[in-house]
Formats: C-alpha cells, structure tokens, sequence
C-alpha cells in the first residue's frame, strides 16, 4: 500500500511501550510476527508479556505468512467516535484468522466494502499510516 | 466450613433518582446529592445513618468517594468503588450485601451518576479528545474495541458481536428491531423514561439510519445524564423502616476470561480471541441460591446497552436454548403483558442509560407494587441479567 507520510494523520495511534515494541518495529519491516512461547508452544494474540497458557515470559517473535480467512466483519457507515474515522466511511473492520491460528481485529482494504464474503482468503497489507508507526491489515489474496 | 448463606439476609430498603435527560447541565455532585436525598426520604434514614458508599468513577464521569462524603457531609467506615460504565450493578450490590451481613458497614449508599460530553460534561477536560483507557490497552476495549482500527466506540464493536449472532443463527433485522419496539413500548408507561412519549414502531425502526449494519441508530441505548441511589441494609433494620424491604435473594458475580473478554458475546460466538462452539448454558448459581428457577421469575432485567445484549443474556442464562433467542423475543412476549416482561421501565434504550442502577430502582419498585399503570401483576421475583453472567434475583421473601 502507497505509505502516507503526510505527517497529518489524525486517527488514533496504538500506544507503542516496551511489551509491545518488537511487534511494532517488525510491521513498521513489513513484517508480521506474534509471540511464540518458547515452554509450551502457544503462538499468542494480543501481544503480552506472558503467555496466557502457561504464563511463562519465554518468547519467540514468529514470523508468519501474513495468511489468513475472514471470519466476520461489519461495515462502519458512520463516524460515531473519533470523527478522524469520517473520510473512510465506509470501511471495513474485521475479525481475520491468521492461518497459522490467531484472530485479529483489523480492517480489509483495498475492496469494495460490500463484496466480502464469508472465508474469503486474505493476504497481509502493511499500511505505513506514520513515521513510527505501520498498521497491519489485509486485502483480498491475490 | 460451608459457605455463608445470604439468601434474603440482606434488602433494598431505600432507591431514589434524579429526573433523567438528555442533557441536565447539573454537574456530578449536584445530580448525586439529589438522588441520595431522594433515597432517604424514600425509606425514612437520616444520612447520618449511612456509613458504607458504593461508587463508580470515570467516564461517563462519577462522583468518587472523597468527593461525595465532604459534599454530603457523612461518615463512612467501608468504601468500594468501582470503574464507571456500567459492569458493576450486581457488583455493586453483592458488595454491599457482603459489607452489611458482615457487620462493616450498617447502611451502604450505591451512587451512580451519568453525565456526558455535551452536557455538564464540557466543564471537565477529560472529555475534550482524551483517550479511554480501555482503548489504551493491548487487548483492546471490552468490547471488543480497537481504535486504531477504526473499532472505536462500543456500538461498532457490539456490531460485531450482532453479525456473528445473527449469520450463524439465521436472525433477521426486523427480528432485531423488536427489542427496541419492546422497551419503547414499556417506557411509555415510565413518565420519567427519556423516551416517554416517544412511542415507536417496527417501521420506524427499520427506517432508522444504519450506524454499522446490523446496527442501527435505535439499536443503541441512550446516552444522557442523571443519578442513581439505592440503599442496602440487614433484614434486621430493614424491618424497621418505613417501606416494606426487597430481599436480595440470590446473586452471581462478573465471569471473564479469554471467552468472556469481548463482554457483550455470550461465550461461543467466536468474536475477538473468544473460540466459536455450541453453546449450552451451564447450571447457574443464581437460581440456586434464591431456591428459584427461570418459570419463577415475574419480569426480567436485561444490560440492553445494545439490542444484541437481550439474546446473549437470553441464552446465557438459559431463558432459551444458544441460537433461540431471536424468536424467543418476538410477539409481544417481552412486553408488558407479555409472558415474559423485560425491562418494564424501558431500558438503558428507553429509560436511560443509568449504567443499569436504574434497572434496580425499577425492581425494588416493581417488588413493592409502586408502577402504576407498568405493575408487573403479582410480582414475586424478578431477575436481573447480562451477558457477561453476573446476575441477581430480588423477591418480595417471605
């Protein structure tokens, strides 16, 4: 996706602190990686410190295909929060299932909004929204 | 040892509110003071009887504990309070049951006040483009909220929780719309409801603007300003007060959990990390507690800060069986009148959004036989429930 660093970006920013900075300096490499637990194996989302399983700190950062089904979605015809959100109505936020297991809340792009269809396959878009900052979300797989 | 039994130990014996509204432009202290005074004279306290407060602080803004004991000029000896926003009703009130029976406090006032940003709200800077905290953690609002996606209010993400409801189960929007036109219909017998005088039916439902589909605007409870009292002692000085007591019959607490984080999907729904299963509503502390079940509950009261929260509690508490509830809630029945009246006062949709300590004034009052033209006929035993399993079942006892 074309970056846009216009500097101007008014919507909200995830909140980059330690426990998550591996995860936000991999997308900002167009890089996808979740923590694997290097005790028992659990490949986790959301980022933590811990592993909810075992909670072990012992961590891998996976690199993943960047694969993924859509398991759901809506559609947001208007802007009720942030109204920074009102220049992409409408747009899609979905619940996406990575291949290798966890979901993510993030947003098709780079579609119709209406032609999504349940299962659709998914590839990884990074989205370079900032300087620091790079959004993960997906488009249909090509 | 065996746990305590407090079955019917402890009652509401006091509920008072300020006039609801959209916009009241009183501020938190005012709204609060109004409604503690309300609740005195409703069981005939003095308020410097009152040594337990019960609090919920943040946004929609409250009044903590400090603040409103140098205002009220009483004396506590046990506080609690909790995060705003509407999780704690039955938290709430298990803790001041607990602090009673427990002999901490003798007399615990619950507060819950509302006020929003365009209301008294603009007076506070922490409404002006301040980030909610939820919204800051890494797993997301409780809602399944991610602002920086775009899932940035709890409308939108309740939404998500609705389409995978209603995909998997075959509901239709106008199956979605009844519960709307079912506690609007209860609110016009509710003078202080908002949306008294305001009837609406299914056609104006489905004419509604679509926020995020299946949403639509009338499918969101109201967002409004106003206070809450609700005062809790032993059975023992119940007795002696001027009304006749409801009795806290049977309680359960909050249940979260990676299946239970996004909090207005009943387990199974497959939304944020939760996993997607048939679900079956497992045995529940509540009846047994209060030595009720489901066939012996008057009314119902539902967390309805959403029209989907209606069918997750539903099937949460096995009302109906997972994937029911959609034609459960259909024809009336959850009307007044019905076989199963839900939220006779209107709801967070139509009453007002009061964080569901108004859904507990309306229950004390039902229980006492003080609705006027929205009396439950004969009510024993109501219940209230939500989708993220706590409940708690008030009767008339004895």
């Amino acid at each position: 996706m074309v970056a846009s660093r216009t500097g101007s970006y008014k919507k909200p920013l995830p909140v980059i602190h330690p426990d998550n900075a591996p995860y936000w300096a991999a997308t900002k490499k167009h890089e996808l990686r979740l923590q694997r637990c290097t005790d028992c194996k659990t490949l986790r989302y959301p980022v933590s410190p811990v592993c909810w399983k075992c909670l072990s700190e012992a961590v891998e950062w996976e690199l993943l295909s960047g694969k993924g089904t859509l398991r759901s979605w809506i559609v947001v015809e208007a802007a009720t929060g942030n109204p920074a959100w009102s220049e992409d109505i409408p747009y899609v936020v979905a619940l996406v299932d990575l291949e290798e297991g966890p979901r993510l809340t993030t947003n098709v792009v780079q579609t119709d909004p209406y032609s999504l269809t349940y299962g659709m396959p998914l590839e990884v878009v990074f989205d370079d929204v900032t300087d620091e900052v790079t959004l993960v979300k997906f488009k249909p797989a090509s | 040892m065996a746990p305590l039994d407090l079955r019917n130990q402890a009652c509401i014996v006091g509920v008072g509110t300020t006039e609801f509204g959209r916009i009241l432009d009183k501020s938190p202290v005012r709204l609060q003071v109004q409604a503690f005074r309300n609740a005195l004279d409703d069981c005939g306290l003095d308020k410097n009887e009152v040594d337990g407060f019960i609090t919920a602080f943040g946004s929609p803004r409250g009044v903590d504990f400090d603040e409103f004991t140098a205002h009220a000029g009483i004396n506590i000896k046990w506080t609690n309070q909790y995060w705003d926003h509407g999780r704690w009703g039955t938290t709430s009130i298990i803790a001041a049951a607990t602090a009673v029976t427990s002999g901490v406090a003798n007399y615990v006032l619950i507060a819950n006040t509302n006020t929003v940003p365009r209301g008294y709200g603009k007076a506070f800077s922490q409404f002006s483009g301040g980030r909610w905290s939820e919204g800051l953690r890494d797993a997301g609002g409780g809602q399944g909220q991610l602002d920086y996606h775009g899932l940035d209010t709890p409308g939108a993400a309740t939404s998500l929780v609705a389409r995978n409801y209603m995909t998997r189960y075959g509901a239709t929007d106008e199956e979605l719309g009844s519960i709307a036109v079912a506690f609007r219909k209860n609110a016009q017998l509710n003078p202080n409801a908002i949306m008294y005088g305001k009837p609406m039916t299914i056609e104006d439902y489905m004419s509604s603007r679509f926020i995020s589909p299946p949403f639509r605007l009338f499918d969101y409870c109201l967002t409004n300003e106003g206070s809450v009292s609700i005062i809790v002692t032993t059975v023992e000085r119940a007795l002696a007060l001027k009304k006749k007591p409801v009795f806290i019959s049977g309680f359960q607490g909050i249940h979260n959990g990676r299946n239970d984080f996004v909090f207005f999907a009943r387990p199974g729904l497959g939304v944020g990390m939760q996993e997607e299963f048939d679900y079956v509503a497992p045995p529940q502390r509540v009846y047994e507690m209060a030595q009720v079940d489901q066939k012996d509950i008057d009314a119902l009261y539902v967390y309805d800060a959403f029209s989907t929260n209606t069918w997750t509690a539903l099937e949460r508490f096995g009302f109906c069986p997972a994937g029911e509830a959609h034609n459960f809630t259909q024809n009336g029945r959850i009307e007044l009148g019905g076989e199963l009246p839900i939220n006779s006062n209107g709801g967070l949709m139509s009453e007002g959004h009061f964080s569901g300590y108004n859904h507990f004034v309306e229950m004390t009052r039902q229980l006492r036989g003080e609705c006027g033209e929205r009396q439950v006929p004969n009510a024993e035993a109501l219940q209230w429930i939500t989708p993220f399993g706590d409940s708690m079942i008030l009767t008339k006892g004895q």
